[in-house]
């Protein structure tokens, strides 16, 4: 059965992220006007990031057990598409988790309301380490994105055929300016290990008001054609996040694909936290 | 005769030499207690073993007296204890994990002195007899969820002391206020000194996991000879009983396919137990154990392969105790269980 596979040191997974930087990202979320797209969605992968490295710790002793690797590609500064990690480690494209948690740009202090656990909230204040800053520069290159996520996990699936496959989540507000998408999304996908193929799935963030449109199963539902060219670029959802979105009461259907569009900031992490939850790590 | 030949000669010696030390370590500690060893025997000294050599230690020509066999006592009301309790226990970790990796826990308390038992160091399997049981038996069992922080400590910490303070019947504000003094307690043992971001955060958001809890205790109405007994579950852990090799009851009650999703979870943190942990998360079940019948206490992989077996077929299902490693890997390997830790504490008496 594909996508069943343990995650373990031995046979870790990797967790590929996409970002779009280009220069619409610098406007704001719909409905919100005071924090840019850009500036949201780096608070976004730099929690999920984190998130990624506290899920691998266990105990005090130990440190952080290499369940994954985590790359971010970042695409729009100079028409290019490059490695998005700053701080000791810019430049790299894929990294083991435990140097991700070992070396972010820095560690911030910040201040996040909680259930008081009497009906009402507190103040916390978390640490919050970051290791992506937010960018909005030049057009869409998101073909040369797939294209280095596709040289990046042929290698990596190459070194690691038997583990769970490689989850690629690409993060857009706009149409890509370097060609059709789709061919390098399908090559993408016909990567594989023993245990599936390659999942790529799409996020389409807007700052236009409107009614989300979550985890469609056919195309003929969506409103045009670029959300059509997103849906066909994206995987079928694997059964194991068909339940866990189940369980947050989606109605998914086996043939669902990891795709939202028009996606406001809520359902950009709820997808992101439910796409790089384990099955089974072991 | 050459040096192997004269090693192996010599090993059952050595062997036997190293039980009887433990004993005498174990009588010095427990007497007069009921003579129930956990702490000092290695792996190989199963059941058969550990009884013959009980005959053996009582010989006359040894010095060492075997300590004396539990008086029953019948209180009034009560119905006679039966004559051989056997506790099997088993704790293995996922294929591919050492033991010390194994986030499940047991632990067990027994008769009035509240004798706490637990062992974490190198056991696999373990079968206890008891001659006779006095008037109680607590047995808890907890399965540490892998993604919390120090899952293990954290499930021991709640079986030992959920056996200790008998909780079965604790309603939920009472449950929820021995949940935060034990997450408390949790939270002080942790050196959190010049550690890095991570170890601090994951610390904050603490640990989780399940809790299975059975009380027994005579069962004086009616005047026959039945105990009986309560349950607590938290989570997927799961209490099977079975009478004439047929399910009784579960609790629990989850279909085989609805195990692996988010079960419900006792948490270190306060604020998270007291929005989670409803009335319908805290379940609660109880029944008449009688002669004959068994009492299977698990957590989740096993407990959705038996609950799958007693699907397709009513009868108990035949776990291989003799050969459990064995056992285990192969339905692992023919992906019937799941790959997790597994805890098995297996009850039944006789009569005789």
């Amino acid at each position: 059965m594909p996508y069943d596979a343990e995650i373990s040191r031995n046979n870790p997974t990797c967790f590929l992220l996409m970002i779009d930087q280009s220069g619409s990202m610098s406007d704001g979320f719909a409905g919100q006007t005071d924090r840019s797209k850009a500036q949201q969605l780096a608070d976004i992968i730099n929690r999920l990031l984190a998130d990624i490295c506290l899920r691998c710790v266990k105990n005090p002793s130990e440190g952080v057990r290499d369940y994954f690797y985590v790359g971010v590609i970042g695409y729009g500064r100079n028409d290019s598409a490059y490695p998005a990690l700053a701080g000791p480690l810019a430049g790299q494209q894929l990294v083991r988790v435990s140097e991700l948690a070992n070396n972010p740009l820095r560690v911030e202090q910040r201040a996040i309301q909680v259930e008081d656990g009497a009906g009402g909230l507190m103040q916390r204040t978390v640490r919050f380490p970051i290791w992506f800053e937010p960018l909005a520069d030049n057009g869409t290159p998101m073909c040369q994105a797939f294209q280095m996520a596709y040289d990046i996990l042929q290698d990596w699936t190459k070194r690691y055929p038997r583990s769970f496959p490689p989850v690629v989540f690409n993060i857009t507000d706009g149409q890509p300016t370097d060609g059709d998408p789709l061919p390098d999304s399908q090559r993408l996908q016909q990567l594989a290990t023993s245990d599936g193929n390659v999942l790529v799935f799409n996020i389409h963030v807007s700052e236009t008001a409107g009614q989300p449109l979550l985890y469609p199963e056919r195309e003929d539902l969506l409103p045009d054609d670029y959300a059509r060219l997103l849906f066909r670029m994206s995987s079928v959802l694997p059964p194991h996040l068909v339940t866990f979105l189940r369980e947050e009461g989606f109605t998914i259907t086996p043939q669902s694909r990891g795709f939202v569009f028009n996606a406001n900031a809520v359902e950009v992490i709820r997808f992101l936290n439910i796409g790089t939850r384990p099955k089974n790590l072991r | 005769m050459n040096v192997t030949s004269a090693l192996s000669r010599l090993k059952p010696l050595l062997r036997f030499h190293h039980y009887l030390v433990n004993y005498c370590h174990a009588l010095s500690q427990y007497w007069p207690r009921p003579a129930l060893q956990l702490h000092s025997w290695p792996e190989t000294a199963l059941f058969t073993e550990y009884f013959l050599m009980r005959r053996r230690l009582a010989r006359p020509d040894t010095h060492v007296s075997p300590p004396p066999e539990p008086t029953l006592t019948k209180l009034p009301g009560l119905p006679a204890a039966p004559s051989h309790w056997w506790l099997v226990l088993c704790r293995m970790p996922k294929q591919g994990n050492t033991l010390d990796e194994c986030e499940d826990a047991w632990a067990f308390a027994y008769d009035q002195e509240c004798q706490v038992c637990e062992d974490y160091d190198e056991h696999v399997r373990r079968r206890l007899r008891w001659p006779t049981l006095h008037n109680r038996l607590t047995l808890a069992i907890s399965d540490g969820a892998s993604d919390s922080f120090a899952p293990a400590q954290w499930a021991r910490l709640l079986t030992r002391q959920a056996v200790q303070d008998r909780i079965v019947d604790c309603p939920r504000e009472r449950l929820l206020r021995w949940l935060r003094d034990l997450g408390e307690h949790w939270r002080a043992s942790l050196d959190l000194n010049n550690l890095p971001w991570y170890a601090i955060e994951k610390a904050e958001r603490g640990a989780h996991a399940t809790l299975l809890v059975l009380d027994l205790a005579p069962n004086s109405q009616g005047g026959t000879a039945t105990w009986l007994y309560k349950v607590l579950a938290i989570g997927d852990s799961c209490l099977f009983h079975f009478r004439n090799q047929r399910l009784q009851a579960m609790f629990p009650q989850i279909k085989a396919e609805d195990f692996g999703a988010s079960p419900h979870l006792v948490a270190s943190n306060h604020d998270y137990n007291k929005r989670h942990l409803t009335q319908q998360a805290i379940i609660r079940g109880q029944g008449d154990f009688e002669p004959g019948d068994e009492l299977w206490l698990m957590t989740d992989a096993l407990a959705a392969w038996v609950s799958q077996a007693c699907a397709a077929c009513t009868r108990m299902p035949n776990i291989r105790m003799r050969d459990i490693v064995t056992f285990f890997d192969q339905l692992r390997k023919g992906n019937r269980m799941r790959n997790d830790d597994v805890t098995l504490l297996r009850l039944f008496w006789q009569q005789s």
